[in-house]
């Protein structure tokens, strides 16, 4: 009962900073209980919890609910509601004042590898061409301070004077500042994209129904994986390189299209990127990053793989045995074979 | 084996040389950069495993690994030419210049000399392999009796021989990939990836398991041989393993017996010349003594 108390005390001292968020639709009613969940038909638990002071310092804080879940409309709520990330939403674009959609995301995605109308697929199997929250999950404004390696709060109180001298709303300014600074830098490191496209790229069943081969197992085994693994600065990840500088990361196209970043004649201008081999030539287009051993593929990798490991495994045993051999010998000298 | 007494008496227990002081520098710096390249280089061959991050992280993290690596990598290249020279010269020193001089040069006494230096697999290595077979398939009890050098030292001494260079080279092809792609095909690149880490793998593990039993692990020396300390083997090791050396070195010590010191013999001489030396100098004070 004690701690009940305690609890209530502080959720009340906690109010005003909770309550702070916009809910006209008035979803957190039922949301904002930790304990709304199910078990839906696959076995699988889904929570429906909203913490609300969490989202509001997401990208997305200041979009509506029924913004994105456009396809909920009464209460009990229908069946496979699915966001919709290409809606229009209320938030206006200031340049145009037009109001905001991600639909420029999908014409580059149209144009990119990840759909089923592009004509230099293997598959175009429908069913396993990811969808935006296969990728993107409501990501949190990152502060500045996991980037530069500081410890005091990221918004930096000298720019912020800047905005304050015009713009009176504080709290619009903080969310503008976020939404500035956070696409300053990438919102994912090396290695969660490497995890991000590992979902599909390192998935059997996927794989195989593709005609792909494992990229990222592959790209592990190559000193661009192995610098990304061990944190080495500057180490590049999927996107460095399937992505042409100056497109969207989603614009990543197959290396038979010309207009790709690894497209085999062009390929070298995507190596010789400031930082990373700037004094490369058209040659080192050459090299393969996705080296499958195979025989058919890549040869001169097979066959020498296998020389290699025929050779160690030749070395190796043959010696192993022979020190065995003699450890026995050693232990037991005085065995008489039996004539 | 310049200075170094060939036979050295200590602790009434007899020593042979076995390595001189250049032999010795050679191995310690090869077992150095070799050491220094394994832990540099294999938790990049095997990042999946958890110690792979633990010994990067002790190591300096890649940062500094890739320095570490490529410094240690360079000084065993070296050593590789170095140990060319040392070849050249000991064949000018030991055939070239004492033939030429007595004008008994032949080409085929220098393939002799070249047949018969040390590290050469030669003929008796075949059949001590073969004695060795026999003697570990119980059915004979003899060891086989080696000269300086056995075959399974000759194997470990070959195996980096040729692993310097195909290390070194794709080594050197993958420091310089972009300078490297001007000159070969990119395959080149890729299979020098390969190369470079399996023939580390094997490399690494012949010389960890197979060349550490061999010479501090085995039956005889554990928990460790002194010979890449000091340069000598006690007698019991040496009759055990390189009988015919042992043989060969006691007829030569018989012949010039200027060829063995006796330190013990000699730090007796010291023990009693410093005795000397006090009474010396006790003497001389109880003069002065006297004088006052």
């Amino acid at each position: 009962m004690h701690f009940f108390f305690v609890n209530m005390l502080i959720l009340f001292l906690l109010s005003p900073f909770i309550s702070y968020a916009l809910d006209d639709e008035n979803c957190l009613l039922c949301h904002k209980y930790r304990t709304l969940s199910r078990i839906d038909e696959k076995g699988k638990s889904r929570i429906y919890y909203i913490n609300d002071s969490l989202f509001h310092s997401s990208v997305h804080g200041r979009v509506k609910c029924s913004e994105c879940h456009s396809g909920i409309t009464k209460i009990p709520h229908e069946e496979n509601t699915k966001v919709n990330c290409l809606n229009e939403c209320h938030i206006t674009e200031p340049t145009e004042d037009k109001r905001f959609s991600h639909k420029n995301v999908e014409d580059a995605i149209m144009n990119s590898v990840h759909n089923n109308k592009y004509p230099l697929l293997r598959n175009a199997n429908s069913d396993f061409f990811p969808k935006c929250t296969d990728c993107h999950n409501n990501p949190l404004f990152k502060p500045i301070q996991i980037f530069k390696d500081i410890t005091d709060e990221g918004q930096s109180p000298k720019a912020l004077a800047r905005c304050n001298l015009c713009h009176k709303d504080t709290k619009f300014i903080k969310y503008f500042y976020n939404h500035v600074s956070h696409r300053l830098h990438a919102s994912k490191n090396n290695k969660e994209i490497v995890r991000m496209c590992e979902r599909c790229h390192a998935n059997n069943e996927m794989l195989s129904k593709h005609k792909l081969k494992n990229a990222i197992a592959t790209y592990k085994d190559t000193f661009h994986g192995k610098a990304a693994e061990f944190d080495y600065k500057g180490s590049p990840d999927c996107i460095d390189c399937h992505v042409k500088e100056n497109e969207s990361a989603h614009s990543i196209r197959s290396y038979k299209d010309p207009n790709s970043s690894i497209y085999s004649k062009d390929r070298w201008k995507t190596c010789a990127k400031t930082g990373c081999h700037p004094d490369a030539k058209p040659a080192i287009g050459g090299v393969r990053m996705h080296v499958v051993i195979n025989k058919d593929l890549y040869p001169y990798e097979y066959y020498t793989a296998l020389g290699f490991t025929a050779l160690t495994l030749g070395a190796y045993f043959p010696l192993a045995i022979l020190l065995i051999l003699e450890l026995i010998r050693e232990i037991f000298p005085n065995i008489k074979r039996r004539k | 084996m310049n200075c170094l007494p060939l036979v050295k008496i200590k602790g009434s227990q007899k020593y042979y040389l076995k390595l001189s002081h250049g032999q010795r520098y050679q191995h310690f710096i090869l077992m150095t950069t070799f050491i220094l390249l394994i832990l540099t280089g294999f938790p990049l061959k095997f990042y999946y495993y958890d110690w792979a991050k633990t010994v990067m992280k002790f190591m300096g993290g890649p940062e500094v690994t890739t320095i570490i690596h490529r410094a240690a990598g360079l000084t065993m290249v070296g050593l590789f030419f170095f140990h060319w020279y040392y070849l050249f010269r000991n064949l000018f020193k030991y055939y070239l210049i004492p033939s030429l001089s007595k004008k008994s040069f032949s080409f085929k006494g220098m393939m002799k000399f070249i047949y018969y230096s040390p590290m050469f697999p030669r003929v008796k290595d075949i059949k001590d392999f073969i004695e060795f077979l026999k003697y570990a398939l119980f059915i004979t009890d003899e060891k086989p009796k080696h000269e300086r050098f056995h075959w399974r030292e000759k194997f470990d001494y070959w195996a980096v021989f040729w692993g310097i260079p195909v290390l070194g080279f794709t080594g050197w092809i993958l420091w310089f990939e972009t300078l490297s792609t001007q000159y070969f095909p990119g395959w080149v690149i890729n299979i020098s990836l390969i190369a470079h880490s399996d023939e580390a793998l094997l490399a690494a593990s012949v010389i960890l398991v197979w060349h550490m039993y061999n010479a501090h692990v085995n039956y005889d020396k554990f928990p460790m041989s002194p010979l890449f300390l000091t340069g000598y083997l006690p007698e019991d090791i040496m009759k055990h393993e390189y009988y015919l050396e042992w043989e060969r070195i006691n007829e030569l010590v018989k012949k010039f017996p200027e060829l063995q010191v006796n330190d013990d013999e000699y730090k007796q001489r010291m023990m009693e010349y410093e005795t000397m030396v006090a009474n010396y100098f006790a003497e001389q004070e109880s003069d002065e003594g006297e004088k006052i």
